[in-house]
């Protein structure tokens, strides 16, 4: 599976993300996320997985997420991942 | 005064009341509140109530002054503190004091704590809900410090954490979504239709927790009770026991559950569901996704979320479920059997972690896990897991678990049919997910609530033949069911 022709979207600062989470969650054989596609309700990601992203995140992208918006809702597709990323402060 | 008695369905009755008197005016928490106190406030007045004999309620004795007053003293000390989180909107410093409240108090109230006046003043605490209400209240002093209750007034919130449904026995509603659910907009068919199904759910409760667990309780007995040795032991007994005893405790708690969702709904509020079929799971993960739902939630938002995100990633699925679940361990009591039977929990979770990244990396054992026989297998297994970690749940120290742990293997050899039918009730139940869904669907808060639909639907039915056993076992035995709430202990 190649990085970036693996993926619908079109790649961006969001590829790498994206990667991880089709890498360490998607089931078997899924070679591609929608942005929309439930992540959290759908059982791919649960408790553990949201704490693997959050550290994720953190680690790529110099971010840090406030505890407060370390919540399922905030992790339930990669729009509400890609929105918690834009506002989170770097460091 | 115990929760589950006439009176407290009495109390609880006329808070109900005087909540639909006041719900549409900035008072109504007075209500709740009120019935909060009346709760607190009644080691006073219980006593002369009960000068008289009243069928089915035995006359309580004297209590000390510290059994009197401190449940009272420590909720007011809650709603003082809750109240600084909400003006100060910070959530550090309150969070801190209630954590040192709830620390003292499962300290104080542990076997091997030798001071006499503080042991009874917590363990008064604890039957009157302590565990409960102060996570309600963390809960709420963080949401406030979020801005998630801004409409909320001071009434309001000693109100919901007052609210006397769920008080002492949970589920650990939280705020937001109890203000959520209490200012929707009256509606006359929904609300009495909410009624009679609350009143069916209590039936359902009542069902599970008298008629149910009374006969597990007598099964589960020479093992809760730590009677079995290994002088005495007959095969099977301990199995048996076991087994028993697990199901004891699941209709123990969700039939107390189930009376205190019931009685939200006459309040016109729908709380959170804490139990969803939790002995018909494939794994750990999502056993606690079904036992105990309002706690496990409460521990992943506040504990298990903060702690996990400042571990290493590699580190965090491993170590952070064995420091929360070890945690809600000592939140049933501070004590080496419930110290270990939380790790025994963390150490599954964190098994369980390994076991899916081993599926991801095995194509043929990731078709195996997913096949309904792969799935039956892991059920019983799961079954079998939670079950073995109840001797250390029920065990007043290591040395008594341990002497179960080994009379458990010696009673399986003994024994091994009584193995092989529990294997296979575990696996029927398992592989009949027709069964399991249409069960959870309905158990589910989401049940029709129109009074003509609910003639119709079965689970109401169901609900009537319950409420009927559990009249006609009172009218029959005229006797008041023995055990109580056991989770009024932790």
């Amino acid at each position: 599976m190649s990085e970036s022709g693996s993926i619908e979207n079109p790649p961006g600062d969001f590829t790498a993300l994206r990667l991880f989470i089709l890498q360490r969650f998607a089931k078997r054989g899924t070679t591609s996320i929608d942005d929309r596609a439930s992540l959290v309700k759908s059982g791919l990601v649960d408790s553990f997985g949201i704490v693997e992203i959050v550290s994720y995140i953190e680690s790529e992208y110099h971010v840090r997420i406030a505890d407060a918006d370390v919540a399922p809702e905030h992790f339930e597709n990669l729009n509400a991942i890609r929105a918690l990323l834009a506002r989170s402060p770097k460091y | 005064m115990d929760v589950l008695t006439i009176d407290y369905a009495a109390l609880v009755g006329a808070a109900a009341c005087a909540w639909w008197a006041l719900r549409r005016t900035r008072y109504s928490g007075v209500a709740l509140l009120a019935g909060g106190l009346g709760f607190f406030t009644s080691p006073l007045w219980y006593p002369w109530i009960h000068k008289q004999d009243i069928p089915l309620v035995a006359a309580p004795p004297p209590l000390p002054a510290a059994q009197i007053w401190a449940p009272l003293a420590f909720f007011v000390i809650t709603l003082g503190i809750v109240e600084i989180g909400r003006f100060t909107k910070k959530a550090a410093l309150p969070v801190a004091l209630l954590a040192l409240l709830l620390i003292f108090v499962k300290t104080a109230s542990a076997p091997w704590c030798d001071a006499a006046n503080a042991s009874t003043a917590a363990r008064a605490a604890i039957g009157f809900g302590i565990s409960y209400f102060v996570l309600r209240a963390i809960a709420a002093v963080i949401e406030a410090s979020r801005g998630l209750l801004d409409g909320a007034s001071a009434l309001d919130v000693a109100g919901f954490i007052a609210f006397p449904p769920i008080l002492s026995l949970g589920p650990i509603e939280r705020a937001s979504a109890f203000f959520r659910e209490a200012r929707k907009p009256f509606e006359f068919i929904q609300t009495i239709g909410g009624a009679a199904a609350g009143l069916c759910r209590i039936g359902e409760g009542m069902f599970k927790f008298i008629i149910v667990g009374e006969i597990a309780r007598k099964y589960a007995e020479p093992f809760a009770s730590n009677s079995i040795a290994f002088e005495n032991l007959a095969p099977g007994a301990l199995l048996t026991g076991i087994f028993s005893y697990s199901i004891y405790l699941y209709v123990n708690f969700s039939g107390a559950t189930d009376m205190a969702i019931g009685a939200s709904r006459l309040f016109g509020i729908k709380v959170c569901e804490n139990f969803d079929i939790p002995y018909a799971r494939p794994n750990l993960t999502e056993f606690w996704r079904a036992w105990h739902a309002s706690l496990s939630t409460w521990l992943r938002d506040y504990l298990f979320f903060p702690i996990g995100k400042r571990m290493p990633r590699s580190l965090a699925p491993f170590a952070a479920p064995l420091v929360v679940m070890g945690i809600c361990g000592l939140w049933h009591g501070v004590t080496q059997p419930f110290l270990a039977w939380g790790i025994l929990h963390g150490a599954g979770l964190a098994a369980h972690q390994a076991w899916l990244k081993l599926r991801r990396a095995s194509a043929a054992l990731d078709t195996i896990s997913g096949s309904i026989p792969g799935r039956t297998v892991m059920t019983v297994f799961t079954v079998f897991y939670v079950t073995f970690t109840w001797i250390f749940f029920a065990a007043p120290d290591l040395q008594t678990a341990f002497v179960h742990v080994k009379l458990l293997m010696l009673d399986a050899a003994n024994a091994p049919k009584l193995l092989g039918i529990a294997a296979a009730a575990a696996a029927l139940w398992s592989f009949i997910p027709g069964l399991r869904d249409r069960l959870r669907s309905t158990a589910a808060s989401e049940r029709v609530t129109l009074l003509s639909q609910m003639a119709l639907h079965w689970r109401y039915n169901v609900d009537l033949i319950c409420i009927l056993v559990v009249a006609a076992r009172f009218l029959l035995t005229k006797t008041a069911p023995e055990g109580g709430f056991v989770y009024n202990s932790f």
